[in-house]
């Protein structure tokens, strides 16, 4: 329980920072279990190896998804934005994630070695856990109310 | 208020498998305060060193896990393959942050290395002595 909960704060305060420093937009702690994202949405994940293995999704519906992208490209609302666009602007929101997750958990767990995220737009986005993994997961809220569900399925070498 | 560093006739190519990132590292760094007079991308580490053995460039920021050729191969590379271009800085941006693979990249020829997420005061505090 205390793994998870370090895990969590650890994904929380990564989700923080990479939103706060990359796309100037405050995230607030989404406390509300029954929230989860619908409709269409982009999910990016990115696996990782070493002293703790497994995968990291970042879900969000497509019009954050959107924002974000447009955010981060310090674009106008009135622009228009492509899908390819934000699929790439979805991975690198992911990868800093995991960066940012992995500088402050790599310290205590060991070296973590990350690979190069990938992008699927869809619905019911949900990573699962493969066997003996467990599952940790926060959810935010951005300014506008937007939900974003963070995920890190992962196993911790002994 | 940040201090504006315009670098006379200095170039910069940011290598990044990411179109995004790259858009957002140039414009984190007029954020930072600093100017080159010639910018140019690469999408990986084959390109870039194509670009490099094509001309010369002052800075190159460089993304670590790429497609085709990595940035650490790309900095391998240009320091034993095109030694024309020994005075290229080279700074890595990476999510990257282990104090291993810091010191590795460095030894192989990077001259400095800034982690993802990233500030615009990280890029004015490894680009502005580069520039002086």
């Amino acid at each position: 329980v205390n793994e998870q909960l370090c895990l969590e704060t650890s994904l929380l305060d990564a989700a923080k920072e990479v939103f706060e420093t990359a796309i100037f937009m405050e995230l607030s702690e989404c406390t509300d279990a029954s929230q989860v994202v619908t409709g269409d949405a982009f999910m990016g994940s990115i696996t990782f190896k070493g002293a703790m293995e497994g995968c990291m999704t970042f879900t969000c519906d497509a019009a954050c998804a959107r924002s974000i992208a447009m955010g981060m490209l310090g674009m106008d609302p009135s622009e228009e934005i492509t899908s390819p666009e934000i699929s790439d602007a979805t991975g690198e929101v992911t990868n800093m994630l995991l960066g940012s997750f992995k500088a402050r958990v790599q310290e205590s767990l060991g070296t973590i070695e990350v690979s190069v995220p990938s992008v699927v737009a869809g619905e019911r986005l949900h990573g699962r856990p493969g066997e003996g993994m467990q599952e940790s997961a926060v959810k935010v809220n951005t300014v506008d109310g937007s939900l974003i569900e963070i995920g890190l399925l992962y196993r911790i070498k002994k | 208020m940040r201090a504006e560093v315009k670098s006379m006739g200095k170039s910069l190519m940011i290598v990044d498998d990411s179109v995004t990132m790259r858009r957002i590292i140039m414009r984190t760094i007029r954020m930072s305060g600093v100017e080159f007079e010639k910018t140019e991308e690469a999408g990986n580490g084959a390109e870039a060193l194509a670009k490099l053995k094509a001309g010369p460039f002052d800075v190159v920021l460089c993304d670590i896990n790429m497609p085709e050729m990595t940035g650490l191969e790309m900095v391998k590379r240009l320091r034993t393959e095109v030694p024309e271009r020994a005075g290229t800085k080279v700074i890595m941006v990476s999510t990257e942050s282990s104090q291993e693979l810091i010191e590795g990249v460095m030894a192989d020829g990077a001259n400095g290395y800034i982690t993802k997420p990233f500030t615009p005061e990280a890029f004015a505090e490894k680009l502005k002595p580069l520039l002086n």
